[in-house]
């Protein structure tokens, strides 16, 4: 039987080359289990057993092994394969910064303050009021606007009633001296979006701005689909099973955006994509062999999609208005691409692992998405702009699914 | 925070790797600092890339590895 006592388990160690790092571990759970507690990442080490008999350390690879599985163990050397310190970046120690309200605070932050100097991190738990985070995602939206939209433009802006569009829609409403007239705009015809129609109403009443709502059939015009026949979402899953809404979703916000710009006689429309959308989106582009797409301003046709949101994170905009979030987080649907997923999920393992460094991403790759811009070609099958060119059998299934119905454009 | 070790003179940093080290924070002392949102939003939006070596060697030497693999 294994002799599972504290006192028979051997001790575990990292071996740095900036020091030895001992890890503590019950009888019951395996090496990797260890690892990931202490975030140390278990592709970057090699597992040495010291034997208690004597002799020189031995490979094992053990991954798999529970500490009270190992025989002839005093110690277990877990050899780091890089001469890195895995601990620089721990933000386990940070220090908490209180909001300027305590008490009332909506959602927390962690920065991380990074000297270059002293080769050293410095992380800060920030807690913050739903002022502060309005503070924030003013700042950041008039940067953007600033640097990228003429004064005095008219901007067409998506909204959905959720937190992105209305953090965005507020943070717009701050914008004193550039001139902008924003000109709100929400889709119906699928269930989350009909539900977003009154508190989309009740903001945009808040900041003297006149909402146009788009409704089911209109936005089933601009796919070329008739008015009174089988409602979008059910046409989607009936012939992209198992594949999510938001593809489509994503087109139809994009071409009413561009028909009320056109209508307007404006050619700036904006969306609430946040820091975790662009970068999901372009981690996907640059690891398929993709350039960047262009943010925050991406001329498609004559039309630009400017993403004033792009350096916010989702959890401070939330922030802003969190009874409206709440609500929507309980009208969500389940995402199933793997894609998506996987992209969404290694935005987030970064964001968590290294406050701070996603937005680095976010910085280098629009840097390198402004200097070469990707290009869209109008595609006359589609009636839309499109980058790449549509395989047909794809393009088959997509004009199965709106029935061969001519589009309106965009 | 964590101090980087000096870098003065390499070989006294070579054994390091025997040396143990507490470098994991351990317990829930709580500590507090006092910094204002827009310094903290600095960090995170304005601060300077991080250079792949603490000079900015890799603008000589980054043809054959940026990040130093030797």
């Amino acid at each position: 039987m294994t002799d599972t006592s504290p006192d028979s388990l051997p001790k575990v160690s990292v071996v740095t080359s900036h020091g030895r790092q001992p890890l503590t571990g019950a009888a019951d759970e395996r090496l990797i289990d260890v690892l990931n507690r202490n975030r140390v990442p278990w592709s970057a080490v090699a597992a040495y057993v010291v034997p208690e008999s004597g002799g020189e350390p031995r490979l094992s690879p053990s991954l798999d092994s529970t500490l009270g599985e190992f025989e002839d163990a005093s110690e277990v050397l877990l050899y780091f394969n890089r001469n890195v310190n895995p601990f620089n970046f721990s933000i386990d120690d940070f220090k908490t910064v209180e909001s300027d309200t305590p008490g009332e605070e909506a959602t927390e932050y962690i920065y991380q303050r990074l000297d270059n100097e002293s080769g050293t991190a410095e992380s800060f738990l920030k807690k913050l009021s739903p002022e502060e985070c309005r503070q924030i995602i003013a700042d950041r939206v008039g940067d953007t606007v600033r640097a990228h939209v003429p004064q005095g433009a008219d901007l067409v802006v998506g909204v959905s009633g959720g937190g992105d569009s209305n953090a965005l829609l507020y943070g717009l409403s701050q914008l004193a001296d550039h001139g902008i007239t924003v000109h709100p705009v929400i889709l119906k015809g699928i269930p989350d979006w009909d539900a977003g129609v009154p508190r989309a109403q009740a903001l945009c009443e808040k900041y003297g701005l006149s909402l146009t709502v788009v409704e089911a059939d209109e936005v089933k015009h601009l796919l070329g689909i008739p008015a009174d026949s089988v409602d979008l979402i059910d046409r989607f899953e009936q012939e992209f099973q198992g594949d999510d809404f938001e593809f489509l979703g994503t087109l139809l916000i994009r071409l009413a955006l561009s028909k009320a710009a056109r209508d307007i006689g404006t050619t700036y429309i904006a969306t609430g994509v946040n820091l975790e959308d662009i970068v999901c989106e372009n981690l996907y582009r640059v690891t398929t062999g993709l350039k960047p797409a262009a943010f925050p301003a991406r001329l498609i046709g004559e039309t630009t999609l400017l993403l004033p949101l792009w350096l916010c994170p989702k959890r401070i905009i939330d922030g802003c208005f969190p009874k409206f979030s709440l609500e929507n987080y309980d009208a969500r649907y389940p995402c199933f691409s793997l894609g998506r997923n996987l992209y969404y999920s290694v935005v987030y393992a970064l964001q968590s692992q290294f406050p701070g460094y996603l937005e680095q991403v976010a910085r280098g790759l629009s840097q390198l998405s402004m200097k070469d811009p990707v290009e869209y070609t109008y595609n006359e099958q589609l009636g839309f702009h499109v980058e790449r060119t549509v395989p047909f059998p794809l393009l088959r299934r997509f004009q199965k699914m709106l029935s061969g119905a001519q589009p309106a454009g965009g | 925070m964590r101090e980087a070790v000096s870098t003065a003179v390499q070989s006294s940093n070579f054994n390091l790797k025997n040396e143990v080290v507490d470098l994991i924070p351990s317990g829930v002392a709580a500590e507090y600092a006092v910094l204002g949102v827009r310094e903290l939003e600095a960090f995170r939006t304005a601060g300077s890339f991080v250079p792949a070596s603490k000079h900015g060697l890799e603008v000589i030497t980054g043809a054959s590895c940026e990040t130093g693999a030797q």
